[in-house]
């Protein structure tokens, strides 16, 4: 290992690889648990079959999404924004509670990195192997292990981007135009964009991505307070550090109970020593935890040197789990999660969009009638066909003359449909709002109405 | 003997602002192309000409759409970053002194 000692930051410094050692341990073993959750959803979810049909799919083509038995149309956005809505304030809620618990086990970045670390000792071996195999001259021992890897790295991250667009095209024709190698032209753009996203980030980016890209790493501090989970040093216990000698349970009187094996440090995935206190490049991965609380073990002292704990329990105070923000956040979420699980049971399965015809506002007919034309679009989300009826509400004597009044929709289909609305003459003058509305004729209680504005003569 | 300090290494000034901008721009991208996308289909706008069929068109449009709106937002970003990096710093009283100037532009990434 050749000792890095720079005088403070250097502007222009080659980006030097970390090395992070492997560590067992409950951690390691929760964010292993984590991963194979993670990646098993991602990789499987796409083969998941559901009524005859991939269950989730997003038919970017078709302007539909598929999440197992619920269908979204473009007009169902406002759903996916409050998704949304919800993922951010869990993210906080779950911060504020115990810190960077996103970064160290369910991100992205952290999760297809720990496989593609996986991978690199796979085929480069331990830490010090790797070290050495890079400052080795090259030979065909070290050209033999850097293929290995790169045909690991990238084959996973083609099948990778290939998932992906799985998710939005059918998976299984995917995997037969590969086959067949008719693969279209975004499909396969998608698949080796993607792929090569992963295959950067995950093998080469890594941490710098957490500590120069994300900004969820620089804005996450503002969430925590005193009663936060953090990634800990007791220095009160630990300090003064010092080595032991070989009779690790003779101490040196005075001594704190850090032997400074520096094992914590080379464990670290971002490259930093967490002994300095909380640092905003820790992604609270909690691998110097395992790494230290393997060698207390050994020497016969208490786990938890380095452990999960709230600052208020590292200065000797209790911790307050139930703080404002943790009520208000959970409050907040709770309620928000309440309103969408109503508002996805109850949705109404059809709904309806009416466009003005732009070429003319209204039309008087051969009899003094007054039309107006508009289309209308019946969208119908449910899983069945219907027939529906249309009518004008609120129009006093108003007729509407479809091409049809009754309309099929295909199960979720959507059809647009061009319809006069016309009045008697001499009934209302300029602009006036009514509204259209359409019915099943099966299902009474399956009804939509849309407003519009009608215009007669000035 | 193993170091206990941990390896230093940074990315420069111009690096970092290209980073952020490429990754914050990317994010931008994607939630604009969800939000512009999910209120307007793209084959609407005079692009019924160029395929027959919507199946291929559409992918072929968000693809686009999203690529413009990455490069408009990476712009924004660039420039952003790129104004921030170069910003001179407040002069300090010593200003005109060779050391003070060197030091001023070693902040600015200069070499």
């Amino acid at each position: 290992m050749t000792t890095t000692a720079v005088v403070g930051p250097p502007l222009y410094a080659a980006q030097q690889k970390i090395y992070a050692r492997e560590v067992h341990g409950r951690y390691a073993r929760m964010r292993s648990a984590s991963v194979i959750v993670l990646l098993g959803v991602f990789y499987g979810l796409p083969w998941l079959r559901w009524n005859g049909r991939q269950a989730v799919l997003f038919d970017l083509p078709a302007r539909k999404f598929y999440i197992f038995g619920l269908t979204l149309f473009p007009q169902d956005f406002w759903l996916l924004t409050w998704l949304l809505i919800m993922a951010a304030l869990s993210l906080f809620f779950f911060t504020a509670l115990a810190g960077r618990l996103w970064c160290g086990f369910a991100c992205p970045q952290t999760v297809w990195t720990e496989i593609f670390v996986w991978m690199e000792r796979l085929t480069e071996g331990s830490r010090t192997q790797q070290m050495k195999l890079a400052r080795a001259p090259w030979s065909v021992r070290k050209f033999a292990r850097k293929s290995a890897k790169q045909i690991l790295w990238i084959s996973f991250a083609i099948f990778t981007g290939m998932t992906f667009v799985g998710f939005f095209s059918p998976i299984d024709g995917l995997v037969g135009k590969i086959a067949a190698a008719s693969l279209g032209g975004w499909e396969a753009f998608w698949i080796i964009f993607y792929g090569f996203a992963t295959y950067g980030n995950a093998g080469y980016l890594r941490e710098q991505v957490c500590k120069y890209m994300c900004p969820y790493a620089r804005f996450q501090s503002a969430m925590f307070d005193r009663d936060t989970l953090i990634i800990s040093y007791d220095a009160a216990r630990g300090e003064p550090r010092g080595a032991r000698s070989h009779d690790a349970a003779v101490r040196p009187a005075g001594q704190g109970d850090c032997v400074d094996c520096t094992l914590c440090v080379q464990a670290c995935p971002t490259g930093i020593d967490i002994r300095r206190g909380l640092q905003y490049e820790c992604i609270a991965c909690a691998a110097c935890v395992d790494a230290c609380d393997a060698v207390m073990t050994k020497i016969g002292s208490p786990v938890g040197l380095v452990r999960y704990a709230t600052q208020a329990e590292i200065d000797g105070e209790p911790t307050r789990l139930i703080r404002p923000r943790i009520v208000v956040y959970s409050v907040l979420l709770v309620s928000l999660m309440a309103g969408f699980a109503y508002a996805v049971t109850h949705r109404m399965p059809v709904d309806l969009d009416v466009l003005r015809d732009r070429s003319s506002l209204y039309r008087e007919l051969d009899d003094g009638r007054i039309e107006n034309v508009f289309t209308v679009r019946i969208i119908n989300k449910d899983q069945h066909a219907h027939t529906f009826r249309l009518a004008p509400v609120k129009l006093p004597n108003a007729v509407i003359d479809a091409e049809s009044p009754t309309q099929s929709v295909d199960a979720e289909d959507v059809k647009s449909v061009v319809v006069r609305v016309r009045i008697p003459p001499a009934q209302g003058h300029g602009g006036q709002d009514f509204a259209i509305s359409v019915q099943a004729l099966d299902d009474p209680k399956l009804t939509a109405t849309s407003r519009a504005r009608f215009f007669s003569k000035p | 003997m193993l170091p206990s300090e941990p390896p230093v290494a940074h990315w420069s000034p111009r690096s970092q602002g290209i980073g952020v901008a490429v990754w914050t721009s990317f994010l931008v991208a994607c939630i604009e192309s969800m939000i512009v996308f999910a209120f307007l289909d793209p084959v609407t706008l005079g692009f019924e000409g160029l395929s027959p069929s919507l199946a291929a068109l559409r992918p072929m449009l968000y693809g686009c759409g999203f690529f413009l709106f990455w490069s408009f937002a990476f712009i924004a970003s660039g420039v952003t970053a790129y104004m921030m990096e170069t910003t001179p710093r407040t002069r300090s009283p010593a200003a005109g002194s060779p050391a003070a100037g060197s030091a001023a532009a070693s902040r600015r990434g200069e070499s």
